[in-house]
């Protein structure tokens, strides 16, 4: 690479560079697998109550329920729509089930249910059978049919005399407050259609997800909805929504910022080649990121890329401080011996902060910190091994360094040092006055889903009585029998809190289907046929009845004495097997049973009533969700700590000197302390967005920091570095200012802090670590 | 059914003969019938047990003599809607809702004249037809025999 002086300038391989980068980069692009549920952006549990929960986010049929509500239209037209909607939807082949009003179970259901009701029904008992209960019932039945409700006994009460099956409907039925209406589902008090539809897909399969949006307002629009609206809601539908305005967000900003970072590198530089070549270590650097995290994780997630992407941004600085620095027609060796070594200790340092992320046992933080790592080493070295030649070969350098007369001027700014201290004094005692930073406990703030859409989804499943997947129970086992005989044991603790009012009721397989060996049991407790007879003739005795009224009930009760248990096996492809789904499953050989508490308003006196039970876990998924993401920033801060302190060794290594380390330090420690003091004055709590996004302050304010300490050697020099680093801080606000307007929370919030903490990284190290007028003319070069 | 129509609201006395495969012999209860125009039938059994049964529009409500209270959403009960039509609709003289359900033929001369309605559609499930009896704005008989072999006659007149 010395002497690779060329007589002709040409920008050649500097096109070629740039296209191979950009074509590497394509192909790494197409090959990863991007991933945007937010789930995947959480740790592994480490309970095996976050366990569970972190599955049942993942993966759990929760999360492929569609709720869809229709209104904004006369309630006739409402249920034409909602009608059709439900054919189409069904015709559609996307969803297992499609529910617009329905209540109950299809008379195929019903004959499988009353079939098995002796073995099914708590309502079966030895007492049940005796001649005095069955004198009552027989009683009862005779009363019912003088009374208006006579097709219903008829229809269930002569077979069923002790209405063991009537009962067990109502209570697998009870709890709904929904209205119907035209045979459609609406809301109680309000004109609106509601559906409830499932996927086939999960709902975290976006590119299903994207299919399954597509059908549904297709459908709507197909029903000429006229005035009607559609609403849609789930966790399917968010997830959705959040990868398509992150997208939208990143898409738009990026071609904004990039052109204008252009148009600002070629107003500093005059000459398209500048920017090219400043591309090819940026490009390079994303696309072996992206390639890295691949790799080590499977995927790369879209919040990682996005973010990753902008942290990348600031690699930009890299290829603009070795043009920048370049005297005219200096062969690359000379602007390297200058500054090659702070650019290395520069690299160093910020990945050294960086990999803290990787280690955080953060998923999200993990991918996020790995991307960048790899990405602002990768462009560096390019910058330092490949970049050389290029510049060299197309004769790139700035027009001019400037007038060093102006820059004295400026540098004298640095006499105020002691002044110039006053913004971090301040903001370490406005921050102080404000009680410290305040930390974001909540995780749901981190997702990308608006307020009025989660409003929304409350409203609707409120009004549809779908429980939300706020709480939950978990009992574990062995088999499904296990688990069945767990809930059972556990059903008089929840019949104790909903007498007490702390929950309206409970959804559990074993709810729907006992365990065997209680269906064994009810089943010894029937009477044989003569003895059934016997009791049947000698409890109607007086009454009306002929000699064969109950001879189905006889019958079907001998049928039940020698029927094998039900088993959830047997209910698939009923409505109550698509019940039981979501409430028992398996994973790797476990059984899972999934307990839902409906109307809950006593949290604590449920968590409460569990801790005393071995075989039963409550999580609490939102305060789990907030529990876990406190533990890993704990973590997160930890690591991060670990990584700052790898860098101020690093730093010490490369700078061997104390006073200088001293003052890059205090620099880059006063802008932080700047940003976050007014972060808090703005009333924002510090959540890991911001740790994220600090990360990125102190790897900007190391940059200036260490550029502004190195000896220079003349005044011409100190003003090449003071024009350089004034273009890397104004690329930087340029492209992070855009993300401060965009739409995105998440996105504005990194903004924000970069914003902030790049202007006050430029100033305090330019006052704090720039030599003070007329000392700075040490020979020696570092 | 245009005299029916004429009447805004009605309150009779009624007495009911229940026959049932599994009976050998008939239940008979009786009671007071009101009806008040367009949509609410009341059913009030006195003998041989208090039971009120109201239908509003598409809710039925059932009280029995322990003051339980039961409520049936009709929207979702279209065999049972068609047989509480049969009466109501009748009385309403609405007879577009009589022919959403059942096929109708008018027998007799002013003022005696007796409605037969043979069940269609899902009501059939439950009834297989109905004859409604009455003499001039007055129904004074309803007999309805049900799909599964039971079924009733009911007398209407003034109450004494």
């Amino acid at each position: 690479m010395r002497h690779m002086e060329v007589p002709t300038r040409t920008g050649l391989p500097i096109a070629a560079a740039l296209i191979l980068a950009t074509l590497l980069a394509w192909l790494v692009f197409r090959c990863i697998e991007i991933r945007t549920d937010m789930a995947d952006l959480l740790p592994a549990g480490q309970t095996q109550a976050a366990r569970l929960m972190i599955s049942e986010v993942q993966s759990g049929t929760a999360s492929s329920v569609i709720l869809i509500g229709i209104d904004q239209a006369p309630a006739a037209e409402l249920s034409r729509i909602s009608g059709a909607m439900a054919q189409a939807l069904e015709r559609s082949g996307l969803f297992s089930a499609v529910n617009n009003g329905h209540v109950g179970f299809s008379e195929a259901d019903q004959g499988f249910l009353f079939q098995r009701r002796y073995l099914l029904s708590p309502g079966t008992s030895e007492a049940a059978f005796t001649v005095p209960a069955l004198r009552k019932d027989f009683e009862d039945v005779l009363a019912g049919l003088g009374s208006s409700a006579a097709p219903l006994v008829e229809r269930f009460g002569m077979a069923d005399p002790p209405g063991v099956f009537l009962g067990m409907l109502q209570k697998w039925l009870g709890g709904s407050r929904i209205r119907l209406r035209d045979g459609v589902w609406f809301a109680a008090d309000h004109d609106r259609a509601l559906l409830v539809a499932q996927t086939r897909a999960t709902g975290m399969d976006i590119s299903a997800q994207d299919r399954v949006a597509a059908t549904l307002t297709a459908t709507f629009a197909d029903a000429k909805p006229g005035s009607a609206r559609l609403l849609l809601s789930g966790p399917a539908i968010f997830a959705q929504d959040a990868a398509h305005a992150m997208r939208r967000d990143v898409e738009i900003l990026s071609v904004f910022s990039s052109v204008l970072v252009a148009l600002l590198l070629f107003w500093r530089f005059r000459s398209l080649w500048v920017i090219a070549a400043i591309g090819v270590p940026v490009v390079l650097g994303i696309a072996a990121a992206a390639l890295a995290v691949q790799l080590a994780f499977g995927f790369v997630h879209g919040i990682a890329l996005g973010f990753g992407m902008t942290m990348l941004g600031v690699t930009v600085d890299y290829p603009v401080l070795l043009i920048g620095h370049r005297k005219q027609n200096e062969p690359a060796s000379g602007t390297l011996t200058r500054i090659g070594p702070t650019l290395l200790l520069a690299v160093v340092t910020a990945a050294l902060g960086l990999t803290g992320m990787v280690f955080s046992g953060f998923a999200g933080l993990a991918q996020l910190g790995l991307f960048a790592t790899v990405g602002v080493v990768v462009a560096a070295a390019a910058t330092r091994w490949l970049l050389p030649r290029l510049i060299v070969a197309a004769d790139l350098a700035p027009v001019s360094a400037g007038d060093p007369a102006r820059l004295l001027r400026i540098e004298a700014l640095r006499d105020f040092f002691k002044l110039a201290l006053l913004p971090a004094v301040v903001a370490g005692i406005a921050l102080l006055a404000m009680g410290g930073p305040r930390w974001e406990q909540d995780f749901s703030r981190l997702s990308p889903v608006s307020e009025a859409a989660l409003r929304l989804d409350a409203e609707l499943r409120s009004e549809i009585g779908v429980p939300g997947a706020g709480q939950m129970i978990f009992v574990a086992g062995g088999s499904e029998e296990v688990v069945l005989a767990h809930e059972e044991r556990l059903a008089p603790v929840f019949d104790r809190l909903v007498a007490q009012g702390a929950m309206t009721g409970i959804e559990s397989a074993a709810r729907f289907i006992p365990s065997a060996t209680t269906q064994l049991s009810r089943r010894a407790a029937l009477p044989d046929a003569p003895t059934l007879a016997a009791r049947i003739v000698e409890a109607r005795a007086g009454m009306p009845f002929r000699e064969n009224a109950f001879a189905t009930f006889a019958a079907d009760v001998e049928k039940s004495r020698a029927m094998a248990p039900v088993v959830p096996a047997d209910f698939v492809g009923t409505a109550i097997g698509a019940r039981l789904k979501p409430l028992l499953q398996s994973r790797g050989g476990r059984w899972t049973g999934i307990l839902v508490p409906a109307g809950l308003r006593d949290p604590s006196a449920l968590a409460a009533a569990l801790a005393a039970e071995p075989d039963a876990a409550y999580v609490d998924m939102r305060a789990e969700t907030d529990r876990l993401v406190a533990g890993y920033t704990g973590r997160a801060w930890r690591w991060l700590g670990l990584g700052g302190l790898a860098a101020l060794i690093a730093l010490w290594v490369g700078l061997r000197d104390l006073p200088r380390l001293m003052k890059v330090v205090a620099a880059v420690a006063a802008s932080c302390l700047v940003t976050i003091a007014g972060l808090t004055a703005a009333g924002k709590h510090l959540s890991l967005i911001h740790i994220v996004s600090l990360q990125l302050v102190v790897g900007i304010g190391l940059d200036y920091a260490l550029f502004f300490a190195r000896r220079q050697l003349d005044e011409e020099e100190r003003a090449r570095t003071l024009r350089t680093l004034v273009t890397c801080n104004a690329t930087t606000l340029l492209t992070f200012g855009l993300l401060a307007l965009c739409a995105t929370p998440l996105l504005r919030e990194i903004g924000t802090t970069v914003v902030l903490g790049a202007v006050s990284a430029m100033y305090f190290s330019f006052v704090l670590v720039g030599p003070p007028p007329g000392r700075g003319l040490s020979p020696v070069a570092l | 059914m245009r005299e029916l129509a004429s009447v805004p609201q009605r309150h009779d006395h009624f007495t009911e003969e229940k026959h049932f495969p599994a009976l050998d012999q008939p239940l008979v209860v009786a009671g007071e019938l009101s009806y008040r125009r367009p949509g609410l039938l009341e059913k009030l059994t006195l003998q041989p047990r208090f039971e009120r049964l109201t239908i509003d529009g598409d809710m039925l409500t059932l009280v029995d003599g322990g003051g339980a209270t039961r409520r049936l959403d009709l929207g979702n009960q279209p065999e049972l809607r068609g047989l509480i039509d049969a009466m109501r609709a009748t009385l309403a003289g609405d007879l577009a809702t009589l022919q959403r359900s059942f096929r109708v033929t008018l027998a007799g001369s002013f003022p005696g004249w007796q409605l037969n309605l043979v069940a269609i559609s899902e009501v059939a499930k439950l009834v297989e037809t109905v004859r409604i009896d009455g003499a001039g704005k007055e129904p004074t008989q309803i007999s309805i025999l049900q799909a599964n072999g039971s079924s009733s006659r009911m007398v209407i007149g003034p109450i004494p």
